[in-house]
């Protein structure tokens, strides 16, 4: 039996080592140079202080990475990096593109784990050089030991302070955090809390992570909202308001966060039923608890399902794993299943209070009509709405009104905002109005690459 | 040892190993990659991750080339990209 895991991040990785204990052989294919998704990115590769610096669960990936590489080197498990997986059928063929060549290979089964993407915060000026995310500067930090000096962040969520900490440990505190989340959001998430052991664990790492701020003496300002990017060159003023009053502050970088939601592309592109996650605001693909899909033999794993974060994507990725092997008849069925399964369960906690405490705003999901939403196509809300007023109905038909979610990105960061925009228009909910339709190729190909495909067998 | 280089437009990019083309560029502090198609303003990286396609560029004479997902390499040469892209191949 030949599998593919499509990721190499923690579910990825871990879906692929319990495969290859039980001698099914694995062809793991990944985008980035090297295995460990943006969780672990780049640690094959940095010192043990730097690792260190980082954090320890940074450092805790070390061991998957080398069970990985016994797996290569025992030559059960192929690792493909650098690789853009641009198509996956349901017939399991699956296609991708390293350095300007395609190859595609069909496969016996297949388990996505291609994890998250960064909620887009549509703000003015959000599209201008400079202003990136929190998880890009988070790359910075681990593939080019970089932290953006004199950065402002802006948002909420818990990559938000993991990252923040993170530029302290670089030696380079950022400026100013500019937060979103308000005190009834505190409130209202500790109503939500219904405590275990995880997310007091959680909760712990978190204050440690706020306390180190407050004794570095970032300035954290919180409450923030209304927030403009004006940028002259390398120089950014943000302009934000705070109970009413207007304030501002400079910046040489400017970094947003909004959260993170699945990464949903191919499982759309597969034309899987996706329900509308009131929690995370945002589609997820339906599966059922061990990640199977209503495609035999597909399955999805991680982050790509829901966000729950890493240690609970390793554990998701053994589900999908073994759900595969008790489907394939390389393993005695339910047994297995239901540990792993109830130890996933026990981070679906904390999840839950991190929804309410930093649940996206109005003011940046639903924006006003100025606000560019659509970035490769330079689609205005402005534009939206007013495709909407003439009779639009719906994220598909928007793309003939306004190409709005038909450039390189493909709708990764304007879809939910889209549905946000129409939903809110008329009156119904995101589930009525839906997603964009997503074919392959899910990345720009040229067509040079497709006409001299190369078939593997 | 002496550092590796690229060629950004006239300028010399100095890197390090592991530095895609966009990471190397941020560090010396360029930010601004490309023209827009639609609006024609200045647009850099924003995902680094290879999702947003903010950050393409010129490399080696090949028009939209993902700039966070192309590891650094000596020597190449790297142009920012216009908002008319047809008009810069050959
Ligand atoms: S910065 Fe987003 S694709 Fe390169």
């Amino acid at each position: 039996m030949r599998v593919a895991v499509i990721g190499a991040g923690p579910a990825g990785i871990s879906a692929s080592l319990a495969l290859v204990a039980r001698s099914v052989h694995v062809t793991m294919l990944d985008e980035q140079p090297s295995a460990g998704g943006q969780i672990y990115r780049n640690l094959a590769n940095v010192s043990a202080e730097q690792a260190q610096r980082l954090g320890s669960d940074y450092v805790i990936g070390k061991s998957l990475l080398k069970q990985l590489e016994q797996a290569i080197d025992n030559k059960i498990l192929t690792s493909v990096s650098r690789a853009s997986v641009w198509s996956v059928t349901e017939e399991k063929e699956v296609s991708w593109s390293i350095d300007g060549r395609s190859y595609c290979q069909k496969f016996d089964a297949i388990i996505l784990a291609t994890g998250s993407i960064e909620r887009a915060m549509p703000i003015d000026g959000w599209t201008n050089p400079g202003v990136i995310t929190v998880g890009a500067a988070q790359i910075l930090i681990k593939t080019a030991r970089y932290s953006p000096p004199s950065s402002v962040l802006v948002g909420s969520g818990p990559l938000f302070y993991l990252v923040a900490c993170q530029m302290l440990e670089m030696g380079n505190p950022p400026k100013a955090l500019l937060e979103t989340q308000n005190n009834t959001d505190l409130l209202k998430a500790f109503i939500h809390l219904r405590p275990n052991l995880t997310s007091l664990l959680y909760l712990a790492k978190g204050l440690v992570m706020l306390a180190k701020l407050r004794f570095a003496g970032v300035k954290r300002i919180k409450a923030v909202r209304d927030v403009r990017i004006k940028s002259k060159g390398n120089a950014h003023i943000i302009e934000f308001s705070k109970v009413g009053t207007k304030r501002q502050i400079e910046a040489e970088t400017v970094l947003l966060h909004a959260g993170v939601h699945p990464n949903i592309q191919i499982t759309q592109a597969l034309g899987l039923k996706h329900d509308w996650s009131q929690e995370n605001h945002c589609f997820e693909p339906r599966t059922d608890k061990f990640g199977r899909t209503s495609l035999k033999n597909i399955f999805v794993a991680g982050d790509g399902i829901k966000i729950l974060g890493a240690d609970a994507a390793k554990i998701s990725g053994k589900c999908a794993a073994l759900a595969l092997l008790a489907d394939n008849g390389f393993l005695n069925a339910k047994a297995d299943l239901s540990r792993p399964y109830r130890l996933h369960q026990k981070y679906v906690q904390i999840r839950k209070f991190l929804d309410v405490l930093y649940a996206p705003k109005d003011w940046y999901s639903c924006p006003t009509n100025n606000i560019v939403i659509c970035r490769c196509e330079e689609v205005t809300a402005g534009k939206i709405r007013e495709a909407v007023k003439i009779g639009c109905l719906g994220p598909n038909q928007l793309k003939a009104y306004s190409r709005c979610g038909m450039g390189n990105c493909q709708g990764r960061y304007c879809g939910n905002i889209v549905i946000n925009l129409i939903s809110e228009m008329v009156g119904q909910t995101p589930e009525e109005t839906g997603y964009f339709r997503i074919r392959s190729p899910i990345k720009p190909v040229s067509l040079a690459e497709v006409a001299n495909l190369e078939t593997i067998i | 040892m002496p550092k590796s280089f690229f060629y950004f437009e006239e300028k010399k990019i100095y890197f390090e190993q592991d530095m895609s083309v966009a990471a190397a560029l941020l560090c010396a502090g360029v930010a601004d990659f490309r023209q827009t198609q639609v609006l024609h303003k200045p647009r850099g990286p924003f995902c680094m991750m290879g999702a947003c396609f903010d950050c393409l560029l010129v490399i080696d004479g090949m028009v939209n080339q993902q700039g966070c997902m192309r590891l650094a390499k000596q020597g190449i040469k790297v142009k920012r990209q216009t908002s008319n892209v047809l008009s810069e191949i050959n």
